[in-house]
């Protein structure tokens, strides 16, 4: 199957779970061999990328239904949530690269798929929003919002210097 | 253009999908703007962490190899 490492990737950002990524890739996989010979060229890995979303979506509603939430606004609010977690204690057992990778992965799912299409896909934002079925305004809008998430993170209070309550 | 206009647009600018007239404007404006200038490096720095630190995750081909490998008892163990 072309382009499965690129569907894992997203599927493991996805779900956040090494075996859940898994039956999402194999649902993809089934779903995408039985129309893989209409796909050409440089359209295919969007293409895969969009069944491994969709096999995402439909997997997220029977098992995570919480998790799709369609308000951007309430998203935010989770997303900076400074009592989400102890940025001291998460200091304790987190590097900063390790810190960075928890941040995206805790990034509302709305955002956190822009931004790994983005950032390791390397998709133009127009194939975004192909993808993600969102007008490429939104792709700019939630992209910033990710970035802007991250920033502001506070699992990443701890690398920035900062204490719980306010910078040092 | 504002600041309040520019700190919408460093991110898609950072990803050069800004269109030739906001790209220029906002160019302008940050040759201008210390605070706006900071935080477009600061977006730049973010993304070369994000770049760099965060794992792409392993891949799951080994696995899916195993699981969908032909079985026919044609076929010796260890041989395609």
């Amino acid at each position: 199957m072309p382009h499965l490492d690129a569907g894992h990737n997203l599927a493991r950002w996805l779900t956040r779970d090494a075996s859940d990524a898994e039956d999402v890739v194999q649902d993809a996989c089934l779903r995408a061999l039985k129309y893989i010979d209409a796909v050409h060229g440089g359209e295919a890995r969007a293409w895969f990328l969009t069944v491994v979303r969709h096999a995402f979506y439909d997997w997220c509603r029977r098992n995570r239904p919480a998790e799709i939430v369609d308000d951007e606004g309430h998203a935010l609010e989770l997303a900076v949530d400074e009592h989400a977690v102890d940025p001291e204690q998460a200091a304790l057992r987190r590097s900063e690269s390790r810190a960075l990778a928890d941040a995206v992965a805790e990034l509302p799912l709305a955002f956190r798929e822009v931004l790994i299409l983005r950032e390791f896909e390397d998709l133009s934002y127009k194939e975004i929003a192909r993808i993600a079925n969102i007008p490429v305004g939104t792709v700019m809008s939630r992209l910033a919002r990710a970035r802007s998430m991250l920033q502001r993170s506070p699992l990443l209070a701890p690398v920035r210097g900062e204490t719980q309550g306010g910078r040092q | 253009m504002n600041c309040r206009e520019a700190q919408t647009l460093l991110s898609a600018h950072a990803d050069g999908e800004l269109d030739v007239l906001r790209s220029h404007a906002l160019g302008k404006h940050l040759r201008g703007c210390a605070e706006c200038a900071a935080a477009f490096e600061s977006m730049l720095a973010l993304r070369r962490r994000v770049d760099a630190e965060v794992p792409r995750r392993p891949s799951c081909r080994r696995a899916f190899a195993r699981q969908w490998a032909p079985r026919s008892p044609l076929s010796p163990p260890g041989r395609a």
